[in-house]
């Protein structure tokens, strides 16, 4: 039995890590410049120099990030709810609509954003503008693991409740409700490190409204002092926040809410 | 009465979604549309409808689109070339370790933003990977600010979608039948291109075209990798150059619209293809 020293898997792993390597290199490279001090030594002092005007970028971006969660959550739910357990007209159409943002680039979806607020929701020229571009550009992410969910989710329980007098509503708040709840943390958690760190919608509506989010800072700081350590901290901070996140996700949870996601 | 609303009923749940969808998506779309018929600005104040921004896409900036594409292009083909091992591998050779290995695929969708950074700085003077290019000879701004580079890191960025795609698509391939071609006597070469190439074709062709529907809407990555050079210069940058800092609305609707009807081209495309792999 020489399963364990297989030339062919050795291979195999060695090409899966340098894969890795690959991925990981952006991350480790901006980290390593963050290390490095403005007078030449390793230490932690960019990560100090800059804090007073990054923190409340990251504040704010955590905040629109936890908003967009919530309000996902309240839409996406019901409409999986009705996608996977309803058969009724015009259910590709509407599917169509709740995820087709995802199949735009974002920069022209961002670009009929800021002539739409321009034009009909001035409303939104401010933060509000953010929370409505977010809820919506990130809804096909939270449908898609809401339906994922409810797919894997046993339909005997709803039909024993229906059996024993429960209304539908009485059904989704008593039975799927709670049942549901593992299966869309994926959902969740795609959906807040993928706001937290959204970038080309929330540069194109930087300038109508005036509000930096915090990847926005980034880039803003990469185009004027790209070179300087600072802005590797600022780089190094967003992503750390976001891994942490991912990482306690999967120490918690595992991966097996993930599948079907980003998954396979 | 009940029977009525029990056909309304799953209406009333993908109501409030229906509503953010067609309020903040689908409307500022057709605006978006519709103004790419007007003149410069002039929808702000009294629309002069004409044809003129796609006439003068079709003169000026063909070049943009030929960028864009071939960017896109070269850097899913990138995707295909190494994702394509890296699912299978994956699926069928990795057993320890294998839910690390697709976690670390996570990392990419923290989006362009910081691989473009991290790769910027490994090309630039007292970067880490300068001093090595120094020492055989090559200037590393001739490296930055090429296609190749933004390729290289459009390619990371994109290779989760493609993997996602392929791996979908190979995890429904029986492995009994590679093995029973084996039994039969075919080599590893040939169990490649008979059995497994055909049978993974569609996944192989949904995770290109989706990772090129990602390509070409990414800002970050083509900016700092030179896509700001006229001769380089890529879609997404020309559309906000346009429309937020020249003020013409009409011409960056139009270019935007453009590059819409290309990715939903692109997208019908790859869902024929996959046979609605995602959805």
């Amino acid at each position: 039995m020489n399963r364990n020293f297989d030339l062919s898997t050795i291979i195999s792993y060695l090409y899966i890590i340098f894969v890795s390597i690959l991925i990981f290199i952006p991350f480790m490279i901006s980290f390593w410049r963050s290390l490095w001090t403005p007078d030449g030594q390793i230490g932690l002092s960019n990560y100090f120099s800059m804090a007073g005007v990054f923190w409340p970028r990251v504040w704010l971006s955590l905040q629109l990030s936890l908003i967009t969660v919530v309000l996902d959550l309240l839409i996406a739910i019901p409409a999986a709810y009705a996608l996977t357990r309803y058969e009724f007209k015009g259910k590709r159409p509407i599917l169509l609509t709740l995820i087709g943002v995802w199949y735009v680039p974002g920069i022209a979806y961002a670009l009929s954003l800021v002539l739409s607020f321009y034009l009909i929701y001035k409303q939104c020229l401010s933060i509000l503008g953010f929370i409505v571009t977010y809820t919506t550009g990130f809804l096909p992410m939270m449908l898609l693991s809401s339906i994922v969910a409810f797919r894997r989710l046993d339909i005997s329980y709803e039909e024993a409740a229906a059996c024993l007098g429960a209304t539908g509503l009485k059904r989704f708040i008593y039975i799927v409700l709670p049942l549901i709840g593992p299966g869309i943390t994926s959902g969740i958690l795609l959906t807040f490190v993928l706001s937290f760190n959204e970038f080309i919608t929330a540069f194109l509506l930087a300038g109508p409204t005036g509000i930096l989010t915090a990847p926005v800072k980034v880039f803003d700081d990469i185009s004027h002092a790209g070179m300087l350590g600072f802005v590797a901290a600022e780089a190094s901070i967003l992503q750390i926040i976001s891994l942490t996140v991912i990482f306690v996700y999967l120490k918690i949870v595992g991966t097996r809410y993930l599948k079907g996601t980003v998954f396979f | 009465m009940s029977e009525y609303f029990d056909k309304i009923k799953p209406i009333f749940f993908i109501l409030p979604a229906l509503t953010f969808a067609v309020l903040f998506f689908i409307i500022p779309f057709i605006l978006l549309f519709y103004v790419s018929f007007t003149q410069g600005s002039s929808y702000f104040f009294q629309p002069i409808f004409t044809l003129e921004n796609y006439l003068k896409i079709a003169t000026n900036y063909i070049p943009d689109f030929r960028n864009t594409l071939m960017l896109a292009a070269l850097s899913a083909t990138l995707d295909v070339i190494v994702g394509y091992p890296y699912a299978y591998l994956l699926l069928r050779k990795i057993r320890f370790l294998s839910d690390f290995f697709r976690s670390i695929l996570m990392v990419p969708l923290l989006g362009e933003l910081y691989i473009a950074y991290g790769f910027w700085w490994l090309f630039l003077p007292k970067g880490p990977f300068s001093s090595f290019l120094e020492a055989i000879g090559i200037s590393p701004f001739a490296i930055l600010y090429t296609p190749v580079t933004a390729a290289l890191a459009l390619a990371i960025y994109t290779l989760p979608f493609a993997v996602l795609q392929m791996g979908i698509n190979i995890s429904q391939i029986d492995p009994v039948l590679e093995e029973a071609s084996s039994c039969l006597g075919a080599n590893r070469l040939r169990r490649f291109i008979h059995i497994l190439l055909p049978l993974s074709l569609p996944g192989l062709m949904s995770g290109w075209f989706m990772a090129f529907g990602w390509n070409i809407g990414a800002y970050a990555i083509p900016y700092l990798m030179g896509g700001v050079i006229v001769g380089q210069r890529v879609l997404s940058i020309q559309i906000r150059m346009v429309g937020l800092l020249m003020m013409n609305y009409g011409l960056a609707a139009a270019l935007a619209s453009a590059l819409v009807i290309i990715s939903l081209i692109f997208t019908f495309i790859s869902l024929k293809v996959s046979r609605g792999v995602l959805i």
